[in-house]
């Protein structure tokens, strides 16, 4: 019931943004999951050698987190060096993504413009636009949902020991938290990047590990406000855990200004993600991701400016969409009083 | 002090100092003795800021370790079999200590309910803590303890949110919270300070009727020398962290000695 409440003030209210921002950032993430539905290489069902076969499903089904590894592949469909287009009979049945064109597929002569074969045109190898971009999205996505889970983990349980435990503990905390806050995050990034191969698992890694420290102060803050709450020391008096008294009854309670944190957070992860495959840094170059394909438009926007748009268009939508969602969310719950958890007396 | 034979919480010669700044030191509690015996209620009373709530605190050991001092020649709970040190014990043992063998209960109920769990999760919560029962073993039985504390339609209450109940069933609630574990002493810090007086004197019956059922003790906590009279079998005044009066209830009201106690009195009368 408070949930349906909770929702209903927040889309409702006099802060719309958020159910633009929500519809936005929901449309991204579920361009990202479906992408080989979209656009694929591979049929989403067809016939073939006396079998139906589902090769985009299963690979759309390959990108969800955590299970996805676990679904196999639809063989030989998925298989390296497979050329579903020439193995397939030309009328055998086979139903195919409305794209159907792989993000890695020499798809047609580089760098054409927008057509109605190739939306978007094709890129400086002959690749085509429109899938690289929805591909892309399923990468940079992961990148930034993932990143900002990481440095919501380590923010929250970093801030609530330190908030919590107050003392020297605190003290020492605080100051670990002042120097990841000075730390220029991106030459840093740039510094270690140089000794790993570029690849999406690091840079998930990387932002995580410095993007912590924002999320680590508001929950030091709520803690250290929960602490002397009467509830608290009532809930102690209980003989409750402190495990169970910081995760059942603080947690909730900073969840409001957790959640403005984290979506701010993710809005600053792309642009992290974006930038650092820009300078080649970040997600491996054949792989597609918003910061690649921007880098690979940058050097071709003599010969085709047109192609700069897709990349930056979804980059804006998604920072937009996040931010919309994020201070929609404060604006509703005003977490700098946080009335959300004062009862009335 | 008198001897009692079956005492539940001895304590003898308290004193609990905070030290929140390196050179200064302020003695709360200077020099606190009494004893609960089990199944009685003690009542301790004196003007505010005399140490009252911070003998309580100091009993359930709910104190900041690094920022207070506790002493006592003797601060002993009988639990079952032993007589239990609460000086000297780990933060587990007090951990299951608390809820299980004392229990306590807060003025202003409506700061002292989580206000984002419902009432029935607070209470399952409770007793899970100190018992094996499954969830939905856990669940029918807070229905039960909000009916025994006299919350009608229990059933559908118990999936309320505390801003959704008054102060005076608030409070029946927490009794219940703390009763979950089934505790042998209980201490009520003001916990009728903040109610309508019709409202207290139904908060003292439920009080009294829970220890006649379980024969649980109450530690109460009050300036209010009319729940005393009302509520109490011994009573210990205090006066600046001190015991400066003691003994059971007729004597004290038949001849006070101390002049804080007798302020009190007078206070009492003045409003009746």
């Amino acid at each position: 019931m408070s949930m349906s409440l909770t929702m209903k003030k927040l889309l409702g209210g006099p802060h719309r943004g958020v159910g633009a921002g929500l519809l936005l950032a929901g449309s991204i993430m579920l361009l990202g999951l479906t992408a080989p539905m979209l656009a694929f290489d591979q049929p989403i069902v067809c016939h073939y050698q006396g079998q139906l076969c589902f090769p985009a499903m299963v690979a759309s089904l390959r990108n969800l987190p955590l299970i996805g590894r676990a679904v196999p592949l639809s063989r030989p469909f998925g298989l390296a060096g497979f050329d579903a287009k020439g193995a397939l009979d030309q009328e055998a049945f086979a139903i195919w993504p409305p794209i159907p064109f792989g993000p890695f597929e020499l798809a047609d002569s580089p760098l054409k413009p927008p057509s109605a074969d190739h939306l978007l045109g094709t890129d400086d190898r002959g690749r085509d636009v429109a899938s690289r971009i929805i591909h892309a999205t399923t990468v940079s996505a992961r990148v930034a949902l993932c990143a900002v889970l990481l440095a919501g983990v380590i923010g929250t349980s970093i801030g609530a020991v330190a908030g919590y435990s107050g003392g020297y503990t605190d003290l020492v905390l605080s100051r670990v938290i002042e120097v990841f806050v000075c730390f220029p995050t991106f030459f840093l990034l740039l510094a270690v990047v140089v000794w790993f191969e570029p690849c999406a698992d690091y840079v998930i890694l990387l932002i995580g590990l410095t993007q912590w420290t924002s999320i680590a102060r508001l929950m030091r803050a709520e803690c250290v406000r929960l602490k002397s709450r009467q509830f608290i020391l009532a809930a102690r008096g209980t003989g409750i855990s402190e495990l169970r008294l910081i995760g059942r009854h603080m947690l909730p309670c900073a969840l409001a200004p957790l959640c403005v944190a984290m979506t701010f957070a993710t809005a600053d992860a792309v642009l992290i993600e974006a930038g650092l495959s820009w300078l080649g840094f970040g997600v491996a170059p054949p792989q597609p991701s918003w910061g690649t394909m921007l880098r690979d438009a940058y050097d071709q926007m003599r010969a085709a400016p047109l192609l700069l748009y897709p990349p930056c268009l979804m980059i804006l939508a998604a920072v937009t969409a996040f931010h919309l969602i994020g201070s929609g969310i404060r604006k509703t719950f005003d977490t700098r009083t946080s009335q959300l958890c004062e009862v009335r007396v | 002090m008198t001897v009692v034979m079956d005492e539940l919480l001895a304590v003898d010669g308290l004193s609990v100092t905070y030290t929140s700044r390196r050179d200064s030191a302020n003695e709360a509690v200077a020099d606190t003795s009494f004893v609960v015996p089990a199944g009685r209620t003690v009542a301790l009373v004196g003007e505010s800021g005399s140490g009252k709530s911070t003998t309580a605190l100091a009993i359930m050991r709910l104190l900041p370790a690094r920022k207070t001092r506790i002493q006592a020649r003797r601060l002993i709970l009988h639990d079952d079999t032993e007589a239990i040190d609460l000086l000297s014990q780990g933060e587990k043992r007090l951990r299951r200590l608390r809820g299980s063998t004392m229990a306590m209960i807060f003025q202003q109920p409506q700061t002292c309910m989580n206000p984002l769990l419902t009432v029935g999760r607070q209470i399952t919560e409770s007793l899970q803590l100190h018992s094996s029962l499954s969830k939905k073993d856990a669940s029918g039985r807070a229905i039960e303890l909000l009916e025994e504390v006299g919350i009608a339609d229990a059933g559908r209450r118990v999936d309320c949110f505390p801003h959704q109940f008054s102060g005076g069933m608030l409070q029946r609630i927490m009794i219940a919270v703390a009763l979950a574990g089934k505790p042998k002493l209980l201490i009520a810090d003001e916990a009728t300070s903040g109610l309508d007086a019709s409202v207290q004197r139904q908060i003292l019956c439920l009080l009294r009727d829970v220890q006649e059922r379980l024969g649980t003790a109450i530690l109460l906590i009050t300036h209010d020398m009319g729940v005393v009279a009302a509520m109490a079998d011994y009573v210990c005044v205090l006066d600046r962290g001190r015991t400066v009066e003691a003994g059971d209830v007729s004597s004290i009201f038949g001849s006070a000695r101390h002049v804080v106690t007798r302020r009190l009195l007078q206070a009492a009368q003045r409003k009746l």
